[in-house]
């Protein structure tokens, strides 16, 4: 008997320091702009990543940049950015962290810094039911529109050398554009075409949806803030660790989770 | 007995309820010259513009040399090359030459050939003395050289009444006398007229009749002589104690 | 990361000049000299419609006037850009370029009208009298003696508008340009997007300056020198005897 109620005692006591030790908060010296605040630039019509639903502010990047704050013990503080300009928005410190659902590459890696990935995603090129614009080989001389500076925009110039690259501020902009007829097609974030293809009254069609296995998204953080990066990480570590990565993703986006790559990620391109 | 060149008959003009003439029955005689004289705001300018159209009247009917106002704004055009008018600001087109400001009406109205226009103006402005000014831009020209434009550019038209709004009142005293001498003399070349004046000496030399106005009635009319020396109301005797 | 080097980084200024200079320069330009144009072309007959002795017509033009001088820009560009297409009326095929410049076109119309609307109405009232007074139609009158000398009256306003229209051209943007129809500060734009630096962003503040600042300085002196003409010798105007 007294051997059980000693091992149970321990046990207690040890449930009782690990329980301390993760509740234990953050250091409280990391760079941010306003102590006690993480503000976040995020982008606006970006369904289902971040978008206003109702009045509220809803997405992924959005539960998860709050889930962030919250284990730094800090206050979330979200802006609107236009895409083109997210990054430099952080490299100049306008916001503490980016939440654009940004694609790590070596060409961003120059102005700022990003978290470990902490998202993964597709593209998808949409355009009208009744569209002659079917397939990749219709692209041909036709206009394909993408959002300015995104990866799309990047792939597109690259792959499609026929096609005439169409850049637009942002995706709803786009949207318009290619109901109207002005753009034959349009590059979308694959959860964004995925709810076009559903809500859009006009009905819509996929001409190829691109998987992006190797280029994850991460959180953007300016390079002069390193203890500010590597509070995130753990965050994001401990996240994708204890289920809560998995859970924000079925909460917001559906389907599948994918795995992740871990901290150690390097893009090639 | 002849038509009267100029008729009016009951004429009221009125701004914002406010009135500017009352019931005004006047005739003038063709190659008559008459000066209408009297305080401001008594309507003598308003009685003026009203011969011209350029003021509407309420009530009441204007004959002028063949023309009956009110008539729409289009014939208004027809009347106003009968009658010739100068203004108090001489109203010189300031981004056209002298010349060009006489030879405009002449070439868009009366159709003539640019030639012809400038045949007629050339003779009207060297009658007023501005033989030398013809490219001369208004900006350029004293007070009383622009009126004397404006004058040439108002007869070129060949008017068959003239009318004068306060043409000395604006120039600078030294050159008043110049711009009278010049209407004394379209007087004495048999020019109805109807000149409104401050100029008491010239409503008593030139004129054949004087009308006195105070508060948008005639008051009181007559030889130049007979006004000036016997006025015959209270009122005229009040305004030439102040003014003489 | 520095101020100077935020902004006047000139490597990247240079970087990005060639460009400019290349498509850029020829891009803005076309787009306002074309918006302003049709601006004139608007803004003109609906200046003299604004003061229309016939009411129905005032409102009319008055209405024009005030709406899209009150629209923001970059609204009246998506409305004319997408919305033309959208409602099936794609006047102009899938090119971005003429929608905007007829939605900017439309919008200098209607400042343009305003600004010259009250430049005739500043005129003094006897130059309208004195034409007609020589049998001068109400409308010849207003054409070549009223409107002439308002005009000139306004001509610092209309330069004021010919540089606004110049900086609205880099709305055009949000109908979508492909590569070589980008304006100056597009290219200026992509530039900084992608370098996170602003300095590409100073050079196209300076290209536009190369062309609103001696804008202003030109229509000054041709200002003075319409309103004067050539001036004669002194000598000319002395010995005035009235």
């Amino acid at each position: 008997m007294p051997f059980n109620l000693s091992t149970r005692a321990s046990s207690l006591f040890a449930a009782c320091l690990f329980g301390l030790a993760t509740a234990q908060a953050e250091p409280a010296d990391v760079e941010l702009n306003q102590p006690g605040t993480l503000s976040v630039c995020i982008v606006d019509s970006n369904a289902p990543m971040s978008s206003v639903v109702d009045g509220k502010l809803v997405g992924y990047e959005v539960s998860f940049s709050e889930e962030i704050a919250k284990r730094l013990d800090l206050k979330p503080d979200f802006k609107f950015t236009v895409f083109e300009g997210i990054f430099a928005a952080v490299a100049n410190h306008v916001c503490d962290m980016s939440a654009g659902s940004h694609s790590i590459t070596l060409k961003r890696l120059e102005i700022i810094n990003f978290s470990s990935p902490h998202f993964v995603g597709s593209f998808t090129i949409l355009s009208k039911a009744d569209s002659p614009t079917k397939t990749v080989a219709d692209l041909d001389d036709k206009r394909l529109g993408v959002v300015a500076a995104s990866i799309q925009e990047t792939y597109a110039n690259e792959t499609y050398k026929k096609t005439t690259v169409v850049p637009f501020p942002d995706s709803a902009a786009m949207q318009i554009a290619l109901l109207s007829g002005q753009i034959d097609a349009a590059f979308f974030e694959g959860g964004l075409a995925a709810i076009y293809m559903k809500e859009s009254q006009t009905p819509l069609q996929v001409v190829v949806s691109i998987p992006n296995d190797d280029q994850p998204a991460g959180l953007g953080i300016a390079k002069d803030r390193p203890k500010l990066l590597a509070a995130v990480n753990k965050a994001v570590a401990d996240m994708i660790a204890d289920g809560t990565y998995a859970r924000i993703y079925k909460e917001t986006i559906g389907g599948d989770v994918p795995n992740l790559p871990g901290p150690d990620f390097k893009p090639s391109r | 007995m002849n038509a009267p060149a100029i008729s009016l008959r009951g004429v009221n003009v009125a701004f914002h309820g406010h009135p500017a003439l009352c019931g005004i029955d006047l005739d003038i005689a063709s190659g008559e010259v008459v000066c209408i004289i009297g305080p401001s705001g008594s309507g003598k300018s308003t009685l003026l513009r009203c011969l011209n159209g350029l003021q509407s009247t309420d009530e009441g009917t204007v004959e002028i040399v063949g023309h009956r106002l009110p008539c729409p704004d289009r014939a208004q055009n027809a009347l106003r090359t009968d009658v010739g008018m100068v203004f108090q600001h001489f109203n010189l087109f300031p981004h056209m030459t002298v010349m060009d400001n006489v030879t405009f009406a002449l070439r868009k109205v009366k159709r003539l050939s640019a030639a012809e226009a400038r045949r007629i103006a050339g003779e009207r402005l060297t009658e007023v003395g501005l033989a030398a000014k013809f490219d001369a831009r208004p900006a350029w020209l004293s007070g009383g050289q622009q009126q004397r434009v404006a004058i040439a550019r108002a007869l070129a038209m060949n008017p068959k009444v003239m009318l004068f709004d306060e043409a000395t009142s604006a120039l600078d005293p030294e050159l008043v006398k110049g711009v009278l001498s010049l209407i004394a003399g379209l007087a004495g070349h048999g020019m109805t007229m109807v000149v409104v004046t401050h100029e008491m000496g010239f409503a008593r030399s030139v004129s054949n009749r004087v009308i006195f106005m105070d508060a948008g009635q005639i008051v009181e009319q007559g030889p130049p002589e007979r006004m000036f020396r016997e006025p015959a109301t209270q009122r005229l005797k009040a305004f030439l104690d102040q003014v003489l | 990361m520095g101020f100077w080097n935020t902004f006047f980084n000139s490597s990247y200024m240079l970087a990005v000049l060639p460009e400019i200079i290349r498509v850029g320069i020829i891009n803005t330009l076309s787009i306002s000299i074309a918006a302003t144009i049709l601006g004139i072309l608007i803004g003109m007959p609906m200046s003299l419609l604004a003061l229309s002795r016939m009411s129905l017509i005032r409102a009319l033009a008055r209405a024009y006037i005030d709406i899209f001088r009150g629209l923001p820009v970059i609204v009246t560009i998506f409305l004319v850009g997408q919305g033309l297409p959208f409602s099936g009326l794609r006047v102009f095929g899938q090119n971005p370029y003429p929608y905007g410049i007829l939605a900017i076109g439309i919008v200098t119309g209607a400042y343009v009208a305003e600004i010259l609307r009250s430049g005739i109405q500043s005129v003094d009232r006897g130059q309208f009298e004195a034409s007609r007074a020589l049998g001068l139609s109400h409308t010849r009158t207003m054409i070549q003696i009223v409107f002439p000398q308002g005009l000139r009256r306004v001509l610092p306003a209309l330069t004021n508008q010919f540089i606004n229209t110049i900086k609205d051209s880099s709305l055009i943007f949000v109908l979508g340009l492909s590569v070589d129809q980008r304006e100056i500060y597009r290219i200026g734009q992509d530039y900084a997007q992608r370098t996170g630096n602003l300095s590409p962003l100073t050079m196209v503040g300076i290209a536009y300056l190369t062309f609103t600042v001696p804008l202003t300085y030109l229509v000054n002196y041709l200002d003075r020198h319409l309103r004067e003409g050539r001036r004669p010798a002194a000598a000319d105007r002395s010995g005035e005897v009235s």
